[in-house]
């Protein structure tokens, strides 16, 4: 008993110790630590013999060109060259003569003067020899050569259909200025043949058109004219006084062919 | 019938680089008696070089309108020109009169018939009553008196027929030629 006892009191002690013992502490080194040097090795190079090498070998070239020598012929002349300034100049110096450790004689050298000239060297040179080669032929005569500007006659062709195709404009004749007699038969007529009341007609022109022939027709209000589109029956056939009228109460078209007389 | 004028009208025109004509024959009425048209001739580089701005007047007078003229059934009684081929002098040696007929917006003369003369190859030619008359321009060779003949056959024809419409006529069917729908 007194055993646990103090096992208990020894544990509360070491409890009670690290509790309020000082906490641990790291020392440490504040020195910044030197950075060692460290020498390195200089790079050797070790030189090995390659595994391969290449060799130069001559081949023959297959093609082979070969100079040929002009035949211009050039004459050399070997000349005799004499120079005589270099010689005069030679001759007139005088060797100085170093006299060594000859005292208390001193003589003057002399100079001997430039050639005030120099002696013109007259070399001849060869005339170039040289031979003429006919290089132009003379000139050929132009060849003359014609061209045709007159212009000629164009092929003509013939074709009246296509011209009776071409609306054919036909002008009215003044129905006004008719003599009321010729009106009045004019009218008269108109009813005959349409059996409208003259009332309800009103009348657009009198045209001469042809009797026969007309395939379309078309009043042009604007103008007061009839386009006609013929065919060949056309041609030929007799000009016949036409009305042509309109029904005031549908505006269609009436129209007649006159009896002439 | 037999008396009644034949009216020729030609028209030549540039289409491109090619020129081409037409010639309509008509009676009195304006009703095609015959038309004749040529293929399109095409001047080389050099003979447009060459004739320069003689090229057009040679070939729409001696080219052209020969051919038509030679070619056409029976000869016209006048031949009718645009204005703008007369204003540069016809150089054409045709028996027929050679002409060019305007609407004017002047003032209508006196009487049908009638005639203004505005110069020695131009004239104003009443047609029908109460309308503007019509300038009528003469080719220079065709002297007066074969003017005033020329004169009574317009008159006669224009009583039936718009005597300036067959030119329009002449040259739709040249454009309907060229330029087929």
């Amino acid at each position: 008993m007194l055993g646990k006892l103090s096992n208990a009191v020894s544990d509360l002690t070491e409890t009670l110790r690290r509790i309020f013992s000082s906490p641990d502490t790291h020392e440490v080194n504040p020195a910044i630590a030197a950075h060692g040097t460290h020498r390195i090795p200089p790079l050797s190079v070790q030189g090995s013999a390659p595994t391969y090498r290449f060799d130069l070998q001559t081949l023959g070239s297959d093609l082979s060109f070969t100079g040929h020598l002009c035949d211009g012929e050039v004459r050399m002349e070997g000349k005799l060259q004499h120079e005589a300034a270099w010689a005069s100049w030679a001759t007139g110096a005088k060797v100085l003569e170093m006299e060594i450790l000859e005292q208390h004689r001193s003589r003057g050298l002399e100079i001997p003067a430039l050639p005030r000239a120099a002696q013109p060297r007259h070399a001849e040179i060869g005339s170039f020899q040289t031979r003429g080669r006919p290089s132009f032929d003379a000139f050929l005569r132009p060849g003359l050569r014609s061209e045709g500007l007159a212009l000629p006659a164009p092929r003509s062709r013939r074709d009246l259909e296509l011209a009776l195709r071409v609306p054919l404009a036909v002008k009215g004749q003044g129905i006004k200025d008719l003599p009321k007699a010729q009106w009045m038969r004019l009218g008269l007529q108109l009813v005959r043949s349409t059996g409208e009341n003259i009332r309800n007609l009103e009348v657009l022109g009198l045209y001469r058109i042809p009797a026969k022939g007309v395939l379309t027709m078309k009043h042009d209000g604007r103008t007061d004219r009839l386009m006609l589109e013929l065919g060949k029956e056309a041609m030929g056939a007799e000009r016949r006084p036409f009305v042509l009228a309109r029904r005031k109460d549908d505006r269609s078209l009436v129209s007649c062919f006159l009896e002439e007389g | 019938m037999a008396d009644s004028p034949r009216l020729a009208y030609f028209i030549a025109m540039k289409e491109g680089g090619s020129y081409l004509g037409g010639l309509l024959l008509t009676d009195s009425s304006g009703i095609p008696l015959d038309f004749r048209y040529t293929e399109p001739i095409t001047p080389t580089k050099l003979q447009s070089v060459l004739y320069g701005k003689a090229l057009e007047p040679h070939l729409k007078e001696e080219v052209i309108q020969k051919t038509l003229l030679k070619e056409l059934k029976g000869s016209p009684d006048l031949l009718v020109l645009p204005a703008a081929e007369l204003a540069g002098g016809w150089g054409g040696d045709l028996k027929c009169p050679v002409l060019a007929v305007q609407k004017t917006q002047e003032a209508p003369l006196a009487r049908v018939g009638e005639t203004f003369r505005a110069s020695q190859r131009e004239m104003l030619l009443q047609i029908s009553e109460g309308a503007a008359p019509l300038r009528v321009i003469f080719a220079p060779f065709v002297d007066l008196p074969a003017q005033d003949q020329a004169a009574q056959k317009l008159l006669e024809a224009g009583y039936h027929m718009d005597l300036t419409e067959p030119l329009e006529r002449v040259s739709a069917a040249l454009q309907a030629l060229v330029k087929p729908d």
